[in-house]
């Protein structure tokens, strides 16, 4: 029978870690979630702490799609604008 | 020739080394931390990364800067973690046929580089207080608290 949720690691970067007071921390989600999906939860587990701070998701070290599927064990990471150089 | 990477302590230099033929054109880039950030003095820069994208995605930007501007040869060394004001943060070399469009490249590289690479900065005063580089309303909100967190 297959797992009806998954569950996927959180890496938060620069000031949204201080914002949201951790480095990482895990999400447990519907099995089939999408990125997308995940950024919803991943705001309202924040609940206004990410308010107005732009960031972009990645996926296991890649700029992913909202649309982009999670499978179990996956890495899931907030990128705030970056400045490097 | 495409080489980069992300390391933390100081970055060595380049060495000479012959150019291939074609070369007629070769620009060094050292990034240097200066002795300001936001308008506050400060004693270094801290250099925070996601290990292992930032890595791949300097490595992608390498690779299509060397393909849209034709270039021969493309370093880029990036150090992370503290840099003290005056040393490199950031070295390039870029080799060319002809020097406008290693210009070009360079100038290009280094925008796409902070907008892409997964590298943040933190100021650092000279009491080691650390603070965000970029603005956001937390520091607006409450300046002395949030520059008193530092990353982790």
């Amino acid at each position: 029978m297959e797992p009806t949720t998954i569950r996927v690691r959180v890496r938060c970067f620069s000031h949204l870690r201080y914002e949201l007071g951790t480095d990482a921390f895990d999400l447990e989600l519907p099995a089939g979630s999408t990125l997308g999906q995940a950024s919803e939860r991943i705001l309202e587990r924040a609940a206004g702490k990410l308010e107005g701070l732009p960031f972009r998701m990645a996926l296991n070290g890649e700029f992913s799609e909202a649309s982009a599927t999670l499978s179990a064990g996956d890495e899931v990471a907030l990128i705030p604008p970056v400045q490097g150089g | 020739m495409i080489r980069v990477a992300v390391l933390d302590g100081p970055l060595p230099v380049f060495e000479e080394r012959p150019a291939p033929g074609g070369c007629g054109s070769e620009i060094v880039f050292h990034g240097r931390v200066r002795d300001t950030e936001k308008q506050r003095p400060i004693a270094a820069l801290f250099y925070e990364h996601y290990e292992g994208m930032a890595q791949r995605e300097l490595q992608r930007l390498a690779e299509q800067t060397a393909e849209r501007f034709a270039l021969l040869d493309l370093i880029c060394l990036h150090r992370v973690g503290d840099v003290p004001v005056g040393e490199s943060s950031v070295r390039v070399v870029l080799r060319s046929k002809h020097r406008a469009e290693g210009i070009e490249a360079l100038a290009w590289f280094v925008r796409e580089l902070k907008r892409r690479v997964p590298i943040w900065k933190w100021g650092v005063t000279p009491t080691g207080e650390r603070f965000p580089s970029t603005h956001c309303e937390g520091c607006a909100a409450a300046e002395s608290e949030h520059h008193s967190h530092p990353p982790g």
